[in-house]
């Protein structure tokens, strides 16, 4: 040995191996295991059959009610090639975009497969947590591409820069959350829903035709892309309806927010539009009732309205205020989608329907069926779908206005640019009226003609 | 009223939490020398029993002294199981340890809570009084006042004028003496661990319902209450709490008069930073209690050559083979391990605890970055521009070193890499937000090596980049520099009386460390069409993440390096593994564990054991075969001798 390689530890190299036998052999035993475990699963993960080798499941329940529109047959013929879809999605301690999608989605796939799937081909997920790590989103994007899906659904913040492009490459279609710049120009990627930038300009062109709202504070988390966004789509439209909007960005860590909410109060706000969401959304109303600003001048996203987190825990403070809807309103029960929703969710899942997260994976599958019926069943991958996503204009999309096609200007990619507006009032929602095209209201400057 | 005041009055619900949890950290270092990163998990998860119970219409009370007891037998036991073996072991696998309880307690609230926020069940009334200026302030937050001031008083004089509180000073200052008078280190330990569970259980209870219950950010309170406790040096209780009220009210003030982003979350970490760093003072340190030794860091000469070319080969049979997410994982793996060596040189050969390694990584990736694209600078000369402009960051963040060491600067690099996150990378004007900064595809001598088209080709120049990396830190360990290195981390005393300049040879550390990691972020951008900044791919939990893989592969091994690279997230073992049921549910929980297992049972790393029992069968073997050879050559003659 070089004895100047000695210093500070190889004189202790001798009494390294200082472990108790049984010890060691647990380890090795432990060790082994794991690589024979990784070893199995890592031939399972290369095979793309559409009902193994998915990273968290596959659903193919076969319980529910008739999809929307009726179904070419009533029962899956085995002979005919499944249809598999992709779900990415972020499940991590702090944030959850996976779990409520996938329920959503496996309703309504059990509700299709119910009635024959995709004129009589099987309807199948595979789903990805992809953990808010570009690194583990390129990992879901491989993986779920190696299981040939027609399509990805799901929301990650990275998907554009880390998954976007690896499914761009295959030339599979994107139906991911928007977020980014490449999410809503790339053109293998397209929103269904108008994203957080849609509901903060709908919410603003809403106020901008209110009367009784002269100032706005946007009272909002401190994210990067929050104030990218905010100042963007909002400034413009209240400078064009004469009306002033001030921003209020509050930290991300677990904090008493009452200094932020006074900061708020400061600019004696007629109105505040929160994009919090969660339980959160109770205690920002609380604390803004407390300084004189009433529920019913307090505007949410869509998660505001998450009935198990919010409505429900939150009783009668939550009462009056408004949200904007990305979907027709698990409330607006008038709307044949949403009670189709509403008891596919009752009939196949344990979890509350009340969410739009559920709606949102549910309503993807569902505008899969739509455009697969379309095509023509048969005719119906990854191909077609695009095609029609870029040629197809004025189709239902399921719990939503029609698909506009081309895109608003500046966002291409986006199918559904608009928003509901709807209140909760006496224990219901209510969806507005005033102000509003049929409850809707534009999210982006459509093209003209 | 003047605004200064009306922010610092609607700040005392958090100074009060700051504080709780915070005097809790001192306590428990008073008691076993540890630095509890663990605390704010304790709070969130000691919350979540509460609201648990209040569910079952358990009397509040009733249900606080329940939680409360079980926080403190908790932590009592936790002492004895985990810390009791390590009493002796170093402050990086003390760090470690915390740093694995912190994940454990997270994913096993996952596990049991979901992920889900919810509104927490309050102590104390709701009401509101007027406070001047249109502002109003929750009574609930007067009464949390009024718990914790007590309270610090009560500490102060507990550990003053009782004989478990004088034992604790005592054994704080010199442990065997503290033995040789009779008193037990494991039941002062036992002690004061449950005491400060106790306190961080009151702490969760308290701010959750101001907060909402979740699983993410509660936590994270133990980033402003250790700079609470660093104030307070880790031994006052009063000046401890006078900190955290104060850092509660600069937060809120800042954030209303300084929009700037992460300005208010940066400043209190600046703060401690700089008072740790001017006042020069160093951790009370235990005296009379040996240290066990360092994590090995095997030599590495000659007969690793054939495992590295076995390897080589392995990985590249398994690149041409195995499917495109296979290729992208083992890609992945290769990056990730490049940015575990930068912290196998400083934190394995220095001892130089680094919580802020990603945040080096970061700063390679967004000078690479911007250079390929503002610039049209063509691969992968970004790359090495990063790797020369890097190190200069690296030396001014390694500045702190010269003054603190150990987990002073465990605390240090944790503002730090805090500061950097919120300040820079957050900032959407610098780093581009959500959108990031788009990366071009590498070409080299007009190939592609774009990670998508040519996923092979990408995956074979990262195995070269990390050989050249690990030659270099196998190099490295072997050079007088390295040796320095180690006589550094084994005693800066002894070191500077041998003659090695430790200043110098800290910085020089935190240059090749940052030179690395700049190389690994390089890497990272390259590996995407956009690297963003803004999702916290180079925020400090990752950073933690960091730490606690290579500590398991082997933090102070060019191999336990390699393998960290192998089990991180996104990386070949956590691709094969997710194919198990509900396995990235409990990705967090299996990583918290397998560190606290790692330190208490194999503090030399999964790597160098694994490399230990290798050789070990190969010496077995070797020995049965001269055993053999030795038989077969006996003359015939003495068995027959024998049979006689």
């Amino acid at each position: 040995m070089d004895g100047r390689g000695d210093v500070g530890v190889d004189n202790e190299e001798e009494e390294d191996i200082s472990m108790k036998p049984p010890m060691k052999r647990t380890l090795a035993a432990v060790v082994i295991a794991l690589l024979c475990l990784a070893g199995v699963t890592a031939c399972g993960g290369g095979s793309s059959s559409s009902s193994g080798g998915s990273s968290e499941g596959t659903s193919t329940s076969q319980s529910g009610g008739s999809p929307s529109g009726g179904a070419g047959t009533s029962q899956i013929d085995s002979s005919k090639p499944p249809v598999h879809f992709a779900l990415v999605g972020i499940q991590i301690p702090k944030y959850d975009a996976l779990g409520n999608i996938e329920a959503g989605a496996e309703a309504a796939v059990s509700k299709i497969n119910s009635e024959g799937g995709f004129g009589g081909r099987e309807v199948t997920i595979g789903s990805c947590n992809s953990m808010l790590q570009p690194a583990v989103v390129t990992t879901c994007a491989h993986k779920t591409l190696a299981e040939k899906p027609v399509a990805m659904f799901g929301c990650d913040l990275a998907w554009g820069a880390a998954g976007l492009p690896i499914y761009a490459k295959a030339e599979v279609p994107s139906f991911s959350c928007l977020n980014s710049e490449a999410d809503f120009t790339n053109p293998w990627s397209f929103g269904l829903q108008p994203g957080v930038f849609g509901t903060e300009a709908a919410a603003a062109r809403f106020l901008c035709n209110r009367s009784d709202v002269h100032s706005v504070v946007l009272f909002t988390q401190d994210l990067p892309q929050y104030r990218e966004t905010a100042p963007e789509s909002l400034g413009p439209i209240f400078k064009e309806c004469g009306k002033t909007i001030h921003y209020v960005y509050y930290p991300l860590e677990a904090s008493d927010l009452t200094a932020s909410v006074h900061q708020a109060v400061e600019y004696n706000p007629d109105f505040v539009i929160t994009l919090g969401g969660g339980a959160q959304d109770v205690q920002f109303v609380q604390l803004f009732e407390q300084s004189g600003i009433p529920a019913e001048h307090i505007i949410g996203s869509s998660n505001s309205f998450a009935y198990e987190e919010t409505l429900g825990p939150g009783g009668s403070v939550m009462e009056g205020t408004y949200s904007t809807q990305e979907l027709a309103s698990w409330g607006d029960t008038e709307n044949p989608d949403v009670k189709g929703y509403l008891e596919a969710i009752e009939s196949s899942s344990s979890k509350d329907p009340r969410n739009g997260e559920i709606q949102t994976g549910y309503q993807t599958m569902m505008w899969f069926y739509t455009v697969a019926k379309a095509v023509g069943f048969e005719n119906f991958n990854s191909k077609t779908l695009t095609e029609f996503m870029r040629k197809e204009s004025g189709t239902h999309i399921p719990m939503a206005r029609e698909m506009v096609n081309p895109g608003p200007t500046e966002y291409p990619q986006v199918r559904q640019p608009y928003v509901q507006i709807v209140q909760w009032k006496e224990g219901k929602i209510h969806v507005e009226e005033e102000g509003t095209e049929e409850g809707w209201v534009p999210g982006f400057e459509l093209p003209k003609g | 009223m003047p605004n200064v005041i009306t922010y610092f009055l609607l700040s005392l619900g958090v100074g009060a939490t700051y504080a709780l949890l915070g005097n809790g950290i001192v306590a428990i270092f008073k008691g076993s020398g540890v630095l509890n990163f663990s605390q704010g998990a304790v709070a969130m998860f000691a919350a979540y029993c509460f609201s648990a119970l209040h569910e079952h219409n358990v009397p509040k009370f009733l249900n606080l002294a329940i939680v409360l007891a079980g926080s403190a037998v908790v932590g009592a036991l936790i002492a004895v199981l985990i810390f009791r073996p390590l009493r002796t072991a170093p402050v990086l696998a003390k760090v470690a340890a915390t740093l694995g309880l912190l994940l454990g307690l997270q994913g096993l609230a996952q596990l049991i809570w979901g992920t889900t926020s919810r509104l927490a069940p309050s102590l104390f009334p709701t009401n509101t009084i007027s406070i001047g200026n249109n502002a109003f302030l929750g009574v609930d937050r007067l009464y949390m006042v009024a718990t914790v001031i007590p309270l610090a008083l009560l500490l102060w004089a507990g550990y003053r004028f009782t004989r478990p509180g004088l034992a604790t000073q005592a054994a704080s200052e010199n442990e065997r003496g503290a033995a040789l008078l009779g008193f037990s280190p494991t039941t002062i330990a036992a002690l004061n661990w449950a005491l400060g569970f106790a306190l961080a259980a009151l702490a969760g209870i308290l701010i959750a319902p101001l907060t909402t219950l979740e699983i993410g950010s509660l936590p994270l309170l133990v980033l402003p209450a250790l700079a609470a406790a660093l104030i307070g040096n880790f031994s006052s209780f009063g000046i401890t709490t006078v900190a955290a009220f104060v850092i509660a009210w600069i937060e809120a003030y800042l954030a209303s008069v300084w929009t700037a982003p992460g300005i208010a979350t940066a400043t209190p970490f600046v703060i401690a930073i700089l008072v740790m760093v001017l006042v020069g003072r160093p951790l009370p340190t235990r005296g009379g209690v040996s240290t066990g030794r360092p994590p090995r860091a095997p030599l590495g000469r000659g007969s690793r050559l054939v495992p590295a070319a076995i390897g080589c080969a392995a990985v590249i049979v398994a690149l041409v083979v195995l499917n495109t997410t296979y290729q992208a994982a083992v890609a992945a793996s290769l990056t990730s391990a490049v940015v575990a060596l930068s912290l196998v040189v400083l934190t394995g050969y220095v001892g130089q605890i680094s919580l802020m390694q990603l945040t080096f990584a970061g700063l390679g990736a967004f000078v690479t970055a911007k250079l390929a694209s503002n610039y049209g600078i063509p691969f992968p000369l970004p790359i090495l521009i990063a790797a020369v402009v890097v190190p200069i960051a690296g030396a001014v963040l390694g500045l702190p070193a010269l003054r603190v060491r150990g987990l002073s600067l465990a605390v240090v690099t944790l503002g730090a890499a805090i500061a950097v996150n919120a300040v820079f990378f957050s900032n959407e004007t610098l780093a581009g937000g959500l959108n990031g900064v788009p990366v071009p595809s590498a070409t080299l001598w007009g190939f592609s090596l774009d990670p998508f088209e040519h996923t092979v080709r990408y995956g074979i120049f990262t195995l070269i980049v990390l050989l050249l990396v690990a030659l270099l830190v196998g190099n490295l360990r072997r050079s007088g520099l390295g040796r320095r290195m180690l006589a550094v981390r084994s005693s800066e005393r002894a070191a500077a009386v041998a003659g090695v300049n430790v200043a110098a040879v800290k910085i020089q550390a935190f240059m090749f460390s940052s030179l690395i990691a700049a190389i690994g972020g390089g890497m990272l951008a390259y590996s995407n069409s956009f690297v963003t900044f803004g999702s916290g791919s180079f925020a400090v939990l990752p950073s933690i993440t960091l730490l606690t893989v290579v500590y398991i592969g082997g933090i102070a091994s060019v191999s336990g390096g390699i393998t960290a690279g192998f089990i991180s997230a996104g990386g070949v073992l956590y691709v094969a593994m997710s194919g198990i049921p509900d396995f990235t549910e409990l990705y967090l929980l299996i990583s918290g564990a397998g560190l606290v297992w790692t330190v208490i049972s194999n503090p030399d790393g999964g790597a160098v054991f694994m490399g230990d029992q290798f050789g070990r069968a190969l010496q077995r073997l070797r020995e049965r075969t001269v055993g053999r050879a030795i038989a077969a050559t006996e003359p015939p003659a003495a068995s027959s001798d024998s049979s006689a």
